[in-house]
C-alpha cells in the first residue's frame, strides 16, 4: 500500500512536469504551427540561470523569478529569429529550425560553459522525506504536486479570464479571423511562445529540485516524453497535452516499477513503443485539436 | 506541404494509355534517364577515389570515406524523404542496424568471444567484408521492412514524432542489449577493409539506386503521391505501399552506409547513431535539397567543406585555452547557422527542384538525344 501511493505521487509529480512541457509544446503548435523541439533547451536555459543565480547568493524569490523569465525572453528571442522568418513555410520546415536552435544552443551550452553536469545547491528540505498518514512522501515530489497543481489553475484562469488567454485561445482556434478583428499576429504569437517558456522554466526548476544538476543535454529527454505527450493527447489541445503528460509519467513509473530487472534499461521502448503504437491507429491523437493542423 | 519538401516536378501520371508493347520502352527510357544522371557521378567519385587512394596521406583517405559514407547516408534518406516528403528521424536507427550487423559478423571469432561471452545465434560465424555488406543490407531491409508496416503509413506532424520515438528506441537498444551491442562502450575489433574505391563504388551504387528510384514507375507514383496524396490515391496509386517500398529500399541503403562505417573507423559505438549524427544527415539533405538525389550531394559536398574548413580555422586558432569539446560544439553551431541561413533564404535547398542534369546547360544534349529517340521511336509526344 505504502509502495503503491509513493508510486502514485511519483507518477503525479513525473507526469506534472511533461504535463507542464506539453502544455507549452501545445500551445506554441495550436498558434504557431510548429512543433518545438528547442523547448527542451529553454529548460536548459532556465537551468543554467539558476546555476548563475543560486552561485551568486541571489535570494530564492528573486531566483525563481529568473528561472521563469529567462526561458521566456529567450523563448520569444527564439520565435523573432528562427521561426518568423519562416512562418509562411509548412510544419516540417519550422520543426527542422527548431532542431537547429536545439543543436546550436547545445553546442553553445558545451563550448561556453562545460560539457560536464554541474552541481547546484538546492535549500536542504527538497531532500526530506515527511510522513503523511503513515507514507513516506519525499518533499520535493510533494513541491512538484503542489507547483504543478497551482500552475495548472492558473492556467486554467488565464486561458479562462484574461484578454491575452482569450486570444491565444482564439488564435489557436481560426487565426485569420482572429487577425480580422484586431488582434496583431505579432503579439499573439510572441505571448505563446512566452507562456511555453515560462512553463518551460516551472518545469525546468522542477526537474532540477529531484536532481540538483544542470547539464548541456537537461532538457533533451523530457521534451522527448513531453512532444510524445502531445501527440498522443491531440497536438494543439491543452486538455490533450496535461492528458498526454499524465498518461506518459503514469506509464514511465508504472513499466519502472513492474518491469523485472532484467528488462527495466528497455523502459522506454515500451513506453514509446505503446505510444507510437496509439499514434498508429489515432494519428491525430486521443483529443485532437477543434480546428486540426494548419498544415 | 512545405516549401522544402514540396520542390518536384508534376509526376507525369499522363503515360499513354498504351498497349503493353509501349511498357519496356517506358522503362527503357526511365532507367536511361536514371543511369545518366547517375553514372557521371559514379564516375567523378570513382576518380576522385582513386586519386587520394593513390597520392593521399592516411588521414585523407579516412576523410574520403567519412564524406562517402555520409553521402552515402544521405542518399539514402533522401529515397525516403524526398520521394515522399514525409520526414524521418529514424533513419540512424537503420545505420546502427548495419553496422552493428556488418560488425558482429566480421570481428574475428577470438575478438568476439571475449567482448560478448553471451552473444546469440551467430556461433563461430566470420564473415569477409563483401558478405558482411550482404548481412547489413539483408538486416536492414529485413528490419526496415517490418517497421515500415506500421512507419511509412505516418504522414506530416505524426510522422516527425513517431520517427523521432523511433530514434529514441534504438538509442535505448543499443545501449541495453549489451550481450549483442556491447552496451556504452560498443564494438571493437571491426576490420578495417573498407578502401575508399570500395567506398565510392557502394556510392555510386547507391546514386545509382536512389536515381532509379526516383525515375521509376514506383517513384511516379511516389511523387504524385508527394503532391497529392488524395489525388494519386484517387488514380490508383496505393500510397502506402509505395511508401512502404522506398522506405525500405531507403533503410535498406543507410544501412549499408553503417556497414562501410564500422568497417573504417573500426568501431561502432552507440552514440555515433544518435542526435547530432541525425542532425547532420538532416542538415545535409536541407543545404542541398530533399527534393533531388543531386541535392543530397551537393548537400554532403557543401556540409562536409564547411565542417573542414572550419576544423582548419580551428586548428590554427587552438593557441589559448581551447579544448577538444569547444572545436566539436563549434562546428555543431556553424552548420546549424548555415541550416538555418539556408531554411530562410532558399528553403528548397541548393538543387530544389530538378536534377542536376535536367537543369545544366551543358547537360542538355543527352536530353535532347533522349528526345529525338523518343520522337523517333513513339508516335505520342508527352
Amino acid at each position: 500500500m505504502e509502495l503503491f501511493v509513493q508510486q502514485v505521487v511519483n507518477a503525479i509529480s513525473l507526469g506534472g512536469i511533461y504535463a507542464l512541457l506539453a502544455i507549452g509544446l501545445a500551445v506554441v503548435f495550436s498558434v504557431a504551427g510548429l512543433i518545438n523541439i528547442a523547448h527542451g533547451e529553454l529548460m536548459t536555459i532556465g537551468g543554467y540561470v539558476m546555476l548563475a543565480l543560486v552561485g551568486a547568493g541571489v535570494p530564492w524569490p528573486l531566483i525563481i523569478v529568473g528561472i521563469i523569465a529567462a526561458p521566456a525572453l529567450a523563448a520569444v528571442a527564439m520565435e523573432r529569429v528562427a521561426f518568423r522568418p519562416l512562418r509562411k513555410s509548412g510544419p516540417q520546415t519550422l520543426f527542422l529550425s527548431s532542431l537547429v536552435v536545439a543543436i546550436v544552443l547545445q553546442g553553445l551550452f558545451q563550448s561556453l560553459i562545460s560539457p560536464q553536469p554541474q552541481g547546484i545547491a538546492l535549500p536542504g528540505f527538497l531532500d526530506d522525506a515527511v510522513e503523511v498518514g503513515g507514507v513516506t512522501i519525499g518533499v520535493a515530489a510533494i513541491v512538484t504536486v503542489v507547483v504543478v497543481a497551482i500552475t495548472l489553475a492558473g492556467l486554467v484562469w488565464f486561458f479562462r479570464h484574461t484578454t491575452v488567454g482569450c486570444s491565444i485561445r482564439a488564435a489557436s482556434l481560426d487565426f485569420d479571423m482572429v487577425r480580422a478583428v484586431g488582434v496583431r499576429a505579432n503579439r499573439v504569437i510572441p505571448l505563446a511562445f512566452a507562456l511555453s517558456g515560462a512553463l518551460a522554466g516551472v518545469a525546468s526548476f522542477l526537474w532540477i529540485a529531484q536532481r540538483g544538476s544542470v547539464d548541456p543535454l537537461l532538457g533533451l529527454t523530457p521534451v522527448l516524453a513531453a512532444f510524445v505527450a502531445t501527440a498522443v493527447g491531440g497536438l494543439g489541445s491543452t486538455a490533450g497535452a496535461v492528458l498526454g503528460g499524465f498518461l506518459f509519467g503514469a506509464l514511465t513509473v508504472f513499466f519502472q516499477a513492474t518491469l523485472p530487472d532484467g528488462l527495466l534499461p528497455f523502459r522506454d521502448v515500451f513506453t514509446f513503443g505503446l505510444v507510437i503504437g496509439i499514434l498508429a491507429f489515432k494519428p491525430r491523437g486521443l483529443l485532437a485539436a477543434a480546428t486540426g493542423e494548419r498544415a | 506541404m512545405s516549401a522544402l519538401l514540396r520542390g518536384d516536378r508534376p509526376a507525369q501520371a499522363s503515360a499513354p494509355p498504351s498497349p503493353s508493347s509501349l511498357q519496356p520502352r517506358g522503362a527503357g527510357r526511365r532507367i536511361a534517364r536514371a543511369a545518366l544522371g547517375a553514372l557521371p557521378v559514379a564516375a567523378l567519385l570513382l576518380l576522385l577515389a582513386l586519386w587520394v587512394e593513390g597520392s593521399g596521406a592516411p588521414s585523407d583517405r579516412q576523410l574520403a570515406i567519412n564524406f562517402l559514407v555520409s553521402l552515402i547516408a544521405v542518399v539514402g534518406i533522401q529515397s525516403y524523404v524526398g520521394t515522399t516528403g514525409v520526414l524521418s528521424f529514424g533513419h540512424l536507427g537503420f545505420m546502427a542496424v548495419g553496422a552493428y550487423a556488418s560488425a558482429l559478423v566480421t570481428i574475428p571469432v577470438a575478438v568476439r568471444t571475449t567482448q560478448l561471452p553471451d552473444l546469440p545465434l551467430i556461433g563461430s560465424v566470420e564473415l569477409g567484408f563483401g558478405g558482411s555488406l550482404l548481412v547489413a543490407a539483408l538486416t536492414a531491409a529485413l528490419v526496415t521492412a517490418l517497421l515500415g508496416a506500421v512507419f511509412a503509413r505516418f504522414d506530416g506532424t505524426a510522422a516527425v514524432i513517431a520517427t523521432f520515438g523511433l530514434l529514441q528506441i534504438c538509442n535505448v537498444l543499443l545501449y541495453g542489449l549489451t550481450d549483442v551491442t556491447g552496451g556504452a562502450q560498443g564494438l571493437y575489433g571491426v576490420p578495417r577493409d573498407a578502401t575508399v574505391v570500395v567506398a565510392a563504388l557502394l556510392a555510386g551504387g547507391a546514386v545509382l539506386a536512389a536515381r532509379l528510384l526516383r525515375e521509376s514507375r514506383l517513384g511516379l507514383k511516389l511523387r504524385a503521391g508527394k503532391q497529392d496524396q488524395l489525388a494519386a490515391a484517387a488514380m490508383g496509386v496505393d500510397v502506402h505501399r509505395t511508401r512502404w517500398v522506398a522506405w525500405t529500399v531507403s533503410g535498406t541503403i543507410v544501412g549499408v552506409a553503417g556497414a562501410l562505417q564500422a568497417h573504417s573507423l573500426a568501431i561502432v559505438s552507440p552514440s555515433s547513431y544518435f542526435l547530432v549524427p541525425t542532425f547532420t544527415l538532416l542538415a545535409m539533405l536541407i543545404v542541398g535539397g530533399a527534393g533531388t538525389v543531386s541535392g543530397a550531394i551537393a548537400g554532403a559536398v557543401v556540409v562536409t567543406a564547411a565542417t573542414q574548413l572550419l576544423r582548419g580555422a580551428e586548428d590554427g586558432f587552438a593557441l589559448g585555452p581551447l579544448h577538444v569539446g569547444e572545436i566539436f560544439g563549434a562546428t555543431q553551431i556553424a552548420v546549424g547557422l548555415l541550416t538555418l541561413a539556408i531554411l530562410v533564404l532558399r528553403p528548397g535547398g541548393l538543387l530544389p527542384e530538378r536534377e542536376l542534369d535536367e537543369r545544366a546547360p551543358g547537360a542538355g544534349a543527352p536530353r535532347r538525344w533522349l528526345r529525338r529517340a523518343r520522337r523517333r521511336g513513339a508516335p505520342v509526344p508527352d
